[in-house]
């Protein structure tokens, strides 16, 4: 900044100019508050700052007059350097991190279970709300090649907008084993015919299941 | 080969290490939003079904749930669930791999305008940093939108370079091009972006002199031109593109907020978010985060510093 203004170099700003503007988002939050996603493009112009410290550094040592100094700093800073370097990749590697989607993994291991005692049952899983903008992936994903298969035989059902008419009837004909839903006022909203079903509250989800 | 190309390679080696190692295992789950992002590629990708609003050209509020609305991000996660299923490896390395270029364009921008040794210490510095890497590796629209906003900075930035012996085509048509593009798709980033294309067409305008005249023309034809897909419904695309879900200080400004008037929860809010980004540029967080720097579960965490403490003393000398 100072060399920008003293040495006319409008340049040497424009680093710190960007980190203003990539604060912007953070800045502007009416609802919520700045936080990492929000502040994500603060990273590019923060680091290029800091690797500049760091440069700037290396120069002033290496301009020291004295050959020990000069080589000493510069070996120090450059540890230093390598340190961080080192920090930041330990620290990304090593932190410990924690899967918060019990509800979903819950639903898979009793899905998977039922499937076991019961080979000809149907199951149809409800996770949110609206039945197309979440589709189910983290339960596709957890569920594997074997979920697939079971819902390309039709033994499992997800419910969507597009098979919504078709279960309602087969919740009718009574052809669903069990209906499983994270979203139980929901469920009942759109399918009123799952009264007919026995409901059960799990810990991590409600399950409709025929008598 | 000379000690100077044997670093380079070395750093390069180790970047790409970085973005890719244990890539489908850690973390062993979707980070947060992903399972919402890939929906429309899932959709596609394992079903074979497209729906008639999954993916658009028209701006939209772009945020880390929706993002799979994006073209650009949903091709991204199409490609790697098409290429290798729904598994964590498929939906992160694609965007991994294409932040690797980005690096290089950096390496290469930087270096017309800085020293090899600054530059070489910028990436590896930027790269190892759990707050670049965690977007970056985890396959959502936030390490998308980093590595399209380095591409989009870096084009513009080597606009200002005289040619130095590029062909003339390339510095007269096909950069500016390049640079006008990549400008211009950043909307389709996370929404944050939507500030930069705004920022560098102004500063392209401001030096039509030392860029040129035909090449500033260029860089604004090409911007235009993916921009025009806005003209179906122009007025609901400018009224969509600073929306941020409706979360923004204004929109947010409109609702009823304990007897404040729209300036006065302005004015609170503007005051509490300065102060918060404030803290977080001058380090006032709390000593136990010197050495543990909480950047993995941290999306929502105010009051966190996601670069390491120390580092703060050589962010105030930079």
């Amino acid at each position: 900044m100072y060399h920008g203004f003293v040495k006319k170099k409008p340049i040497r700003i424009v680093p710190v100019l960007f980190l203003g503007i990539a604060a912007l988002p953070g800045l502007l939050s009416g609802v919520g508050n700045p936080e990492q996603s929000r502040l994500a493009i603060v990273v590019l112009p923060l680091y290029y700052l800091i690797a500049y410290g760091f440069y700037n550094l290396f120069i002033i040592c290496r301009s020291r007059p004295q050959i020990i100094a000069r080589s000493a700093l510069t070996a120090l800073l450059g540890t230093a350097a390598l340190f961080t370097l080192a920090y930041q990749i330990h620290n990304f590697f090593s932190y410990n991190r924690i899967d918060r989607r019990e509800n979903i993994i819950a639903v898979k291991d009793y899905i998977s279970g039922g499937m076991t005692e019961n080979a000809d049952a149907v199951i149809a899983y409800h996770e949110f709300a609206n039945l197309r903008v979440y589709s189910y992936t983290i339960f596709r994903w957890l569920g594997g090649a074997d979920m697939e298969q079971n819902m390309k035989d039709g033994r499992v059902i997800l419910v969507r907008y597009s098979n919504e008419d078709k279960l309602r009837q087969m919740i009718k004909d009574r052809e669903l084993y069990v209906f499983i839903t994270q979203q139980d006022e929901v469920a009942i909203q759109i399918f009123p015919e799952l009264s007919g079903y026995v409901r059960e509250e799990w810990q991590h989800f409600t399950l409709y299941r025929r008598e | 080969m000379n000690i100077h190309k044997l670093v380079t390679a070395a750093v390069f080696t180790l970047i790409f290490t970085l973005l890719v190692f244990h890539i489908g295992t850690y973390p062993a789950y979707f980070d947060d939003f992903l399972g919402n992002a890939v929906v429309q590629s899932v959709n596609l990708a394992l079903d074979g079904v497209k729906y008639p609003d999954d993916v658009t050209w028209l701006w939209t509020d772009m945020n880390q749930d929706w993002a799979g609305k994006s073209p650009i991000f949903f091709a991204v996660s199409f490609i790697g669930i098409k290429f290798f299923g729904l598994t964590l490896f498929g939906i992160r390395i694609v965007g991994a791999l294409l932040a690797f270029p980005a690096l290089i364009l950096t390496y290469f921008t930087l270096n017309k305008f800085r020293s090899k040794l600054f530059s070489l210490l910028f990436i590896t510095l930027l790269v190892s940093s759990p707050w670049y890497l965690s977007p970056t590796r985890s396959g959502g629209v936030v390490g998308l939108s980093l590595t399209m906003t380095l591409s989009a900075l870096c084009f513009t930035a080597l606009l200002f370079q005289p040619s130095a012996g590029a062909r003339k085509w390339v510095h007269g048509l096909l950069l500016p091009l390049i640079a006008g593009v990549s400008a211009a798709i950043l909307p389709y980033g996370y929404s944050i972006t939507r500030i930069i294309p705004i920022v560098l067409m102004i500063c392209v305008w401001i030096h039509i002199k030392r860029i040129g005249v035909k090449r500033v023309i260029i860089y604004t034809l090409a911007v235009l031109a993916v921009v025009s897909v806005q003209f179906t419904d122009f007025k609901h695309s400018i009224a969509i593109y600073f929306n941020g879900r409706g979360e923004t200080l204004f929109a947010a400004a409109k609702a009823e907020h304990d007897g404040l008037t729209p300036l006065g929860f302005i004015l609170t809010k503007l005051t509490s978010n300065i102060w918060i980004v404030a803290k977080y540029f001058l380090g006032l967080n709390k000593p136990a985060q010197f050495f543990d720097v909480p950047i993995a579960d941290s999306y929502w965490s105010v009051d966190m510093f996601y670069i390491p403490n120390f580092l703060r003393r050589f962010l105030s000398r930079g």
